[in-house]
């Protein structure tokens, strides 16, 4: 998969009929119930919902970081039902997940951290150190390339994963949370990036969020409620 | 932290491989100066302490083939000596060989001795080992110095240390070392070993098995080579100090890998969800293997240079208060780096397993 080609599948997200289930036997506690959910190439997405509707769980199946069970579950042209080996880490390489703790190497500067999600990628334009350059200066990060993360605040931090899940501009974006630790500004910029990346090269975002300052931004508005999709509104 | 402790096995192992090559030298430290391509040794030769005598006679018999240039009697034993202002006794290494054919053929490959030689025609008259034990004496030029309880005299310093064989050497002219060991009985027609010189350009194999089909079976003929072999063979394999430095390098590596593994399982374990996000990011197991071998690598460098610095420091100091043939040498240092990375890579595999917690599926 190549970048800049996220818009040649007609649906970047397409489930249906997915139940997701934590546990066996006595143990058993299903937590998705028959969700059906179609999101297309460069659309911007927001989940909402409250605590444990299953947000996280459904971001973690779209992610192929959970082996789904039951349902349909095609991401990107690959039907995760199947997806293993190489395939698995292809697919994945051409994802960008922002988690809510930024997970940074303690020994890699920002600039290293970055680098190392666009050394997976060969195929990606232009000169790729000046690519990682710009991204983080972007995201305010210009005067602190070669700082490790012990010498950035919470909010640096999380800009240097958000650099690191955008490099190599993904076809799909998941995020958890991404903007909970910046401030308004910052997050403007998130948003931006999110938004440029749609136009620029089809990028799907699947972002959650409870922050209701960022529900007017998206393109759609998926409300999760004991794992069942209550609502779906196109803006 | 985790340098630290690489360094400090690094440095154990580079301690226990210099005193493996100081039993090493001490192996080869007198055959591998005999100026010879042949030597003649008793059927009962075990090692050079333990040589056998062979009858004199066999080296005029092997003077009567065209090839040899000359073939000399080699004496050696250990000596007792005492230095009667200290009173301090010694175990000598003492080699004796005729100077006539000393004129021929300077029997002995050792620096020192060649312009001294008129100074050992005395009989009692000796040369010693510079580095020889210096509470051995003799003390002053006034003290006494005795060599089997018969008096001698140090005349001249070569350059030769035995190591581990005796706490010192000595060099003397045939009739001086005959006349230690006259009390005992010994004769001079009953050398230790003969050294065959061959004419230039001949081959000692071919030689050698003319020499064999002369000489009865009292002697056998063998190459120089060969009797580096013999050494090699009984100081790595039969002495006690030759099995413990080789049991030490082996343990210091050990050491190496243990420490290594648990500063590397730790680490993975301490940084799983980073681990993890790699796997998320679609790192395959390999490329993560590949990354911890990396910092193993690095643990590897970090722990080397202060090893090799400190060794550097501590060889002399250990060889000036022992006088072990004990030195840094170029193959030695990258005999060390290699058992390194090897050690780094060994434990970086073992350590590797516990990646396969990294569970992407936790991180969101
Ligand atoms: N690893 C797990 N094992 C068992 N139950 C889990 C696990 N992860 C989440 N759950 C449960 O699944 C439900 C949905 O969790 P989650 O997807 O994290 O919801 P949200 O992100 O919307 O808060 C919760 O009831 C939670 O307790
Ligand atoms: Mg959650």
């Amino acid at each position: 998969m190549a970048a800049g080609d996220a818009r040649k599948h007609e649906k970047a997200i397409d489930i249906s009929g997915l139940d997701y289930a934590f546990g066996e036997h006595e143990a058993r506690k299903q937590v998705l119930y028959d969700i059906e959910l179609a999101v297309a190439p460069g659309e911007f997405a927001i989940m909402t919902g409250p605590s444990g509707s299953g947000k996280t769980t459904l971001l973690s199946l779209v992610g192929a970081l959970r082996r789904p069970q039951q349902g349909r579950i095609v991401c990107v042209g690959s039907d995760l039902m199947r997806l293993q080996g190489v395939e698995l880490e292809a697919y994945r390489t051409g994802l960008g997940f922002i988690f809510q703790l930024h997970n940074l190497f303690p020994a890699l500067t920002a600039f290293q951290s970055v680098q190392m999600a666009a050394d997976l990628r060969d195929d990606l334009p232009g000169d790729k150190m000046e690519r990682i350059a710009s991204l983080l200066t972007e995201l305010g990060l210009g005067e602190r390339l070669h700082y490790r993360p012990s010498k950035l605040s919470g909010g640096q931090r999380q800009r240097v994963a958000i650099a690191r899940a955008l490099v190599h501009r993904p076809a799909l974006v998941l995020a958890d949370e991404p903007t909970a630790a910046l401030d308004s500004q910052n997050t403007e910029i998130v948003l931006g990036l999110f938004r440029r990346l749609a136009r620029e090269n089809g990028t799907t975002v699947l972002m959650v969020t409870q922050d209701a300052r960022v529900f007017e931004r998206a393109d759609r508005l998926v409300n999760l409620v004991d794992g069942r999709i209550d609502s779906d509104s196109r803006r | 932290m985790a340098a630290a402790g690489m360094g400090f096995a690094i440095l154990v192992i580079f301690v226990q491989l210099g005193f493996y090559s100081s039993v090493l030298n001490t192996a080869l430290a007198v055959s591998s100066r005999l100026n010879g391509e042949l030597i003649l040794i008793s059927p009962r030769f075990v090692h050079l302490s333990e040589a056998g005598e062979i009858p004199r006679a066999r080296l005029f018999q092997v003077l009567a083939h065209p090839k040899v240039l000359s073939a000399t009697p080699i004496y050696f034993r250990y000596v007792v000596s005492r230095d009667s202002a200290t009173g301090n006794y010694c175990r000598l290494f003492a080699l004796g060989f005729p100077l006539a054919d000393a004129r021929t053929a300077m029997p002995l490959r050792i620096p020192g001795i060649d312009d001294q030689l008129d100074a050992l025609r005395p009989t009692g008259d000796v040369l010693m080992d510079r580095f020889t034990q210096t509470r051995c004496g003799p003390s002053s030029p006034e003290s006494q110095f005795e060599l089997m309880g018969t008096a001698a005299r140090v005349v001249g310093r070569f350059e030769l240390g035995v190591g581990f064989l005796a706490d010192g050497a000595i060099v003397a002219s045939d009739d001086s070392f005959g006349r230690y060991f006259s009390k005992l009985g010994y004769s001079l027609d009953r050398p230790h070993l003969g050294l065959i010189k061959l004419a230039a350009g001949s081959d000692p194999a071919k030689v050698a098995a003319g020499l064999r089909e002369r000489l009865p079976s009292d002697v056998r003929v063998i190459t120089r080579e060969e009797l580096d072999a013999y050494q090699h063979r009984h100081w790595v394999q039969n002495t006690a100090v030759g099995n413990i430095f080789g049991m030490g390098t082996v343990a210091g590596f050990l050491v190496g890998v243990v420490v290594l593994f648990q500063i590397l399982s730790t680490d993975i374990r301490n940084h799983l969800p980073l681990y993890a996000t790699l796997r998320a990011m679609g790192y395959t197991s390999q490329r993560l293997h590949g990354y911890v071998l990396e910092q193993s690598w690095i643990f590897a460098v970090l722990g080397y240079a202060p090893a090799l610095l400190l060794t550097l420091i501590l060889f002399p100091i250990i060889h000036n208060v022992t006088l072990l043939p004990i030195f840094m040498t170029g193959k030695l240092a990258a005999g060390v780096l290699v058992l390194s990375f090897i050690m780094c890579t060994v434990a970086s595999m073992l350590s590797s397993r516990r990646l396969r917690r990294a569970d992407p599926a936790e991180l969101f």
